[in-house]
C-alpha cells in the first residue's frame, strides 16, 4: 500500500470516526452502559424511585416469598420457575410463554425481565439515546400481551379478555401500574399492587346480605377487578365465613365455613372452580337453623389454600380481612 | 465549493477503511446446530405406520347379551366356573372392547360388574383394550383404577408404561400406587419404587401396607436386588451393568414418548410439567428420542427436552452427544450444560470447561461452573485452576457461589470456600438453596470419612433445617440459615 492512499485514508477515516461520535456518542451526563446486564441493582444508580418501588413488589419477591417455596416445593417442581425466574420478555417473544433463566434467579421477576431486549439493549415506553442503558421505545410493554406469558398460566388475561373492561379501556396497566399521582408525565408506579394490597381487595369485591323468609342470603360481587376474583396462582383463595352475633358483652363464637372461592390445584380434581368472574354476584344462602337471628359474614383472602387445622380455622390469624358485614332481622 | 453534507462522509469513511484494510481471514463459525420440526415429523410417521394397525376394530361386533352375561359370571361365579367365563371373555377380543368400555364408563353399573369389565379387557390384551383400561385410571373409583392397573401389568401392552408413569403423579389411592408401581416395574420402569416404598412404610392400614410389601418382595426377587435402595440406584445410574429387565420397546412406545414431547411446547405449563415428569421417569431408550428433540424448531421443545434429560441424570448418558452439540445453541445451551452436568459423563469435562468464561453469557458461563462440579473426578486440571480464580475473583455473587459448590463438590476449594459458601447462607444477593445442599453433602462425605466433629455438625444441621410442612413464617428462613452458618464457621475454625 502506497503513504500517500494510507494518509489520504486514514485522513478520511479520521473525519468519519469525528462525524460518528458526533452524531451518535451521548454527551456528559450520560454513564457508559454496563457491558452486560447481570443485576437489576445496576438499574437501581438511575432509576432510584422505580427500583425501590419494584423492590416493594411482589414481582421482586417472586423467587423468595416463602409461600412461593413452600408451595412449589422449594422450585423442585419446575414448571413454577419459568414464571418466578423468567427469562426477559421481549426475548421469548411477546405473548409467548416465557422460560426459566439460569442467573440472578434470586431477583425474580426483575427490570431485566420486562425490559432486556433480545441484542442486550433496554426496552422503555419512551427512547433517550442519552440515557445509561439508552432505552427504545417499545409500546408492547404496556400491552396485555406482555403479561400473559406468565399471567395467562392461570388464564388471568383470557379472564380480562372476556369482562367488559377491555370495552372500557381498562387494562392491566390501569389498575396494576398506574401513573405515579395520576400524572402521567410521572411515570407508571413499579410496585404492582394487586391481591397483596388490601385497598385494592376491598375494592374488588362487594359483600351485601339480605332476608329471603327466614334466611339469610349473603352476596358477593365481583364490582372491581377486570378478571376472577381471585386470580393467577390456584393457591390464592377468598373465604366467607359467617357466625351469630353474640349478645352484649359476650364473646363471639368461632367463624363457620360458609363458602370458598378458589381455582384448585390440578391434583385437587375432586374440587370444583369456585372463581368469581368479573361482574359475577353470587348469592349464598345460609341455611343453618342457628343463623336465623343476627350474624355477621366475613370475607377473608389467603394466598395458600391451606388452614393450620382444618377442622377449626381461625381466619382472623391466618387470613387478611377483606370486608364484614352485620345482619340484623 | 459547496461544503459536503455529514451524510457524505460516510461512503467515504467506507472506502477509505476498505482500501487500507487488508484482507483479514473470517473466524470460523461455531458448529451448526440444525434445527426443524423433529416432533411433529416423528410423530406423523408413526402415526401413518401404526395407523393400519389402528384401523376400526376387525371381526363381528360382539354379541352384546354375550358380554353381559359373562360379565354377570365373572362377578358371581366361582371356581371351574369362573374360570370358564374368563377364557370365553378372552377370547371376545377387539370386537367387544366398545361395549366393555361402555359398561365402564356407566356411572349407574354395578361395581362387580365394573371390575369384571375390567378383568376382560385385561384378559383381551390387545393396544385397543389397553387404552380404555389406560383410560379408565382416572376412574372416579378407587378400586376400578387399582384393578385396571393390575391388568395392564399382567399383559403385553408395554406401550402403556408413559400413561402409567403419569397416573402415578397424581394417584392419592393407596392401593392403586401399589399396583400402577408393580405393572410398572414388570415393564421394566422403576419409576414408582419410591411410592411403593412409602406406602409400605407409612399409609394407614395394615393391608394395604402389607400389599405394598408384597409388591416390594416380588419386585427384588424378580430383579435379582438385594433391597430397593440398590434396585433404584442401578434404575437411575441407567442399568449399566444390565442388571433390570429390558424395557419393553416399540413404535408404540416411541409414540407416547413423542406425544409427551410434542406437548412440551404447550402455552400453559400444566400440560408442559405432566409431560416433563413422565418423560424424565423413562427409560434409556425414551432419552434417546429426547435427545432428537433437542433439534426441534420449537424453542420450548428444545429447553425443555433438556430439562428431561437433566432430570433423569445418568439414565439420560445416550443424550450427551447431543447435549455437547446443544452448547452451541443460545437458547439450550446453559439447559444442556446442566442436563450435562446432572448426567455427569466425563466426555463433558472440556466442554465445559471451555465455557467458563465470555463470550461465553453469563447465564451460560453459570451453568458450565455449576455442572462441572457435579462431573467429580473428570475435571482437567486446568479447569479446576479456573474455578479456583473465579472464586477469587468474586466477579459477582454468583459466579463465586458456584464457583465454591463446584470447588467444594470437587474437594479443591479448601475451608476457605466451605467458608465462604456458609457466608452465602445469609447472603440476599443469592439462591441458597444449591449451596444448602452442598455444604450438607460436605458434611455428610466429612461424617462418613470418620470425622467425629463433621458428624456433630451434620446433626445438628439436620437439626436447624428447614421444615417443608408449612410455610415459613417471615424471618424463619434467615434465622435457620444464620444458625447453619455458625455451625459451619465453628466446624472449619472460621466461628468467634
Amino acid at each position: 500500500m502506497s503513504v500517500p492512499r494510507l494518509a489520504a485514508g486514514l485522513a478520511v477515516a479520521g473525519v468519519g470516526l469525528w462525524y460518528l461520535a458526533a452524531v451518535f456518542v451521548p454527551g456528559e451526563g450520560a454513564a457508559a452502559p454496563p457491558a452486560a446486564f447481570t443485576s437489576s441493582a445496576q438499574c437501581r444508580e438511575c432509576h432510584a424511585t422505580v427500583y425501590a418501588e419494584w423492590e416493594r413488589s411482589q414481582h421482586a419477591y417472586s423467587w423468595n416469598n416463602p409461600a412461593t417455596r413452600f408451595l412449589s416445593n422449594d422450585f423442585a417442581n419446575h414448571d413454577c420457575i419459568d414464571c418466578h425466574a423468567s427469562r426477559p420478555v421481549f426475548v421469548t417473544g411477546i405473548g409467548e410463554r416465557v422460560l426459566p433463566r439460569e442467573e440472578r434467579r434470586v431477583e425474580g421477576v426483575d427490570c431485566i425481565s420486562c425490559h432486556e431486549l433480545p441484542d442486550g439493549g433496554m426496552a422503555g415506553t419512551i427512547a433517550d439515546p442519552r440515557a445509561a442503558c439508552r432505552p427504545v421505545e417499545r409500546i408492547e410493554l404496556v400491552r396485555p400481551e406482555f403479561c400473559a406469558g406468565c399471567h395467562n398460566q392461570h388464564k388471568t388475561v383470557d379472564q380480562w379478555r372476556e369482562s367488559a373492561w377491555p370495552a372500557r379501556g381498562m387494562d392491566c396497566l390501569a389498575c396494576h401500574m398506574p401513573f405515579r399521582g395520576g400524572d402521567p408525565n410521572a411515570g407508571r408506579d413499579h410496585t404492582f399492587l394487586g391481591g397483596n394490597d388490601l385497598a385494592m381487595l376491598r375494592r374488588a369485591v362487594t359483600l351485601a346480605g339480605r332476608r329471603e323468609g327466614e334466611t339469610w342470603v349473603a352476596e358477593i360481587e365481583n364490582v372491581g377487578a377486570g378478571h376472577a376474583f381471585p386470580t393467577d396462582e390456584r393457591s390464592r383463595t377468598a373465604d366467607l365465613f359467617w357466625r351469630p352475633l353474640p349478645a352484649a358483652g359476650a364473646e363471639p363464637g368461632p367463624w363457620r365455613f360458609l363458602h370458598r372461592i378458589r381455582d384448585p390445584y390440578r391434583t385437587e380434581t375432586d374440587l370444583p372452580i369456585t372463581l368469581l368472574y368479573s361482574g359475577e354476584r353470587r348469592p349464598l344462602p345460609i341455611a343453618d337453623p342457628e343463623a336465623r337471628g343476627a350474624i355477621e359474614v366475613a370475607l377473608f383472602y389467603k394466598r395458600s389454600p391451606y388452614w393450620e387445622d382444618p377442622s377449626a380455622p381461625d381466619p382472623e390469624r391466618e387470613a387478611i380481612l377483606v370486608h364484614r358485614i352485620r345482619l340484623e332481622p | 465549493m459547496k461544503p459536503l453534507p455529514p451524510f457524505a462522509v460516510l461512503p467515504l469513511l467506507l472506502a477509505a477503511l476498505a482500501a487500507c484494510g487488508d484482507e483479514v481471514p473470517p473466524a470460523p463459525a461455531p458448529a451448526p446446530f440444525p434445527l426443524r420440526a423433529v416432533v411433529d415429523a416423528e410423530l406423523a410417521a408413526l402415526d401413518r405406520a401404526l395407523a393400519a394397525e389402528e384401523g376400526p376394530a376387525r371381526g363381528e361386533p360382539a354379541d352384546v347379551e354375550q358380554v353381559h352375561g359373562l360379565l354377570e359370571m365373572l362377578a358371581s361365579a366361582t371356581g371351574a366356573m369362573r374360570e370358564i367365563a374368563r377364557q370365553e371373555a378372552s377370547g371376545l377380543g377387539d370386537p367387544a372392547v366398545s361395549e366393555l368400555a361402555r359398561v365402564l364408563a356407566d356411572p349407574d353399573a354395578k361395581l362387580a360388574i365394573r371390575v369384571s369389565a375390567v378383568e376382560v379387557l385385561g384378559a383381551i390384551d390387545t393396544p385397543r383394550a389397553a387404552a380404555v383400561l389406560l383410560a379408565r385410571m382416572e376412574d372416579p373409583e378407587p378400586l376400578v383404577r387399582a384393578h385396571a392397573a393390575w391388568r395392564l401389568g399382567q399383559g403385553a401392552q408395554g406401550w402403556v408404561v408413559p400413561g402409567l408413569v403419569l397416573r402415578l403423579k397424581y394417584e392419592k389411592d393407596h392401593e392403586t400406587v401399589v399396583w400402577i408401581a408393580g405393572a410398572l416395574a414388570r415393564f421394566g420402569n422403576f419409576a414408582g419404587l419410591g411410592g411403593l416404598e412409602t406406602v409400605a412404610a407409612t399409609a394407614p392400614g395394615e393391608a394395604v401396607r402389607a400389599s405394598a410389601g408384597a409388591r416390594i418382595a416380588e419386585i427384588l426377587a424378580a430383579t435379582s436386588f438385594p433391597d430397593l435402595a440398590a434396585l433404584a440406584a442401578e434404575w437411575r445410574r441407567g442399568d449399566p451393568g444390565r442388571r433390570l429387565p429390558a424395557p419393553p420397546s416399540s413404535p408404540r412406545t416411541d409414540r407416547e414418548v413423542w406425544r409427551l414431547l410434542s406437548r412440551l411446547r404447550e402455552f400453559q405449563l400444566r400440560g408442559v410439567d405432566d409431560a416433563r415428569w413422565v418423560v424424565s421417569a423413562l427409560d434409556r431408550r425414551a432419552a434417546e428420542l429426547t435427545a432428537r428433540a433437542l433439534h426441534d424448531s420449537e424453542v420450548k421443545t428444545r429447553v425443555h427436552a433438556a430439562q428431561c434429560l437433566e432430570r433423569m441424570g445418568p439414565r439420560a448418558s445416550v443424550a450427551v452427544d447431543e447435549l455437547l452439540a446443544g452448547l452451541a445453541e443460545p437458547f439450550l445451551a446453559p439447559h444442556a450444560a446442566d442436563a450435562l452436568g446432572a448426567i455427569g459423563d466425563p466426555r463433558a469435562a472440556a466442554p465445559l470447561a471451555a465455557l467458563l468464561d465470555p463470550p461465553a453469557g453469563y447465564g451460560l458461563r453459570l451453568a458450565a461452573i455449576r455442572a462441572l462440579g457435579r462431573l467429580d473426578a473428570d475435571v482437567p486440571g486446568a479447569a479446576r485452576d479456573r474455578l479456583r480464580s473465579l472464586f477469587a475473583a468474586s466477579e459477582t455473587p454468583e459466579v463465586r457461589q458456584a464457583a465454591a459448590e463446584s470447588l467444594v463438590r470437587l474437594g479443591e476449594g479448601g475451608d476457605e470456600a466451605v467458608l465462604a459458601l456458609a457466608d452465602l447462607l445469609v447472603s440476599r444477593a443469592v439462591e441458597p438453596v444449591s449451596s444448602e445442599a452442598v455444604l450438607r453433602e460436605h458434611l455428610a462425605r466429612r461424617a462418613e470419612a470418620g470425622d467425629e466433629a463433621a458428624r456433630g455438625a451434620l446433626a445438628e444441621w439436620d437439626a436447624r433445617a428447614l421444615a417443608t410442612d408449612r410455610i415459613l413464617a417471615p424471618g424463619e428462613a434467615e434465622a435457620s440459615r444464620a444458625a447453619r452458618r455458625e455451625i459451619v464457621r465453628k466446624l472449619v475454625g472460621g466461628g468467634e
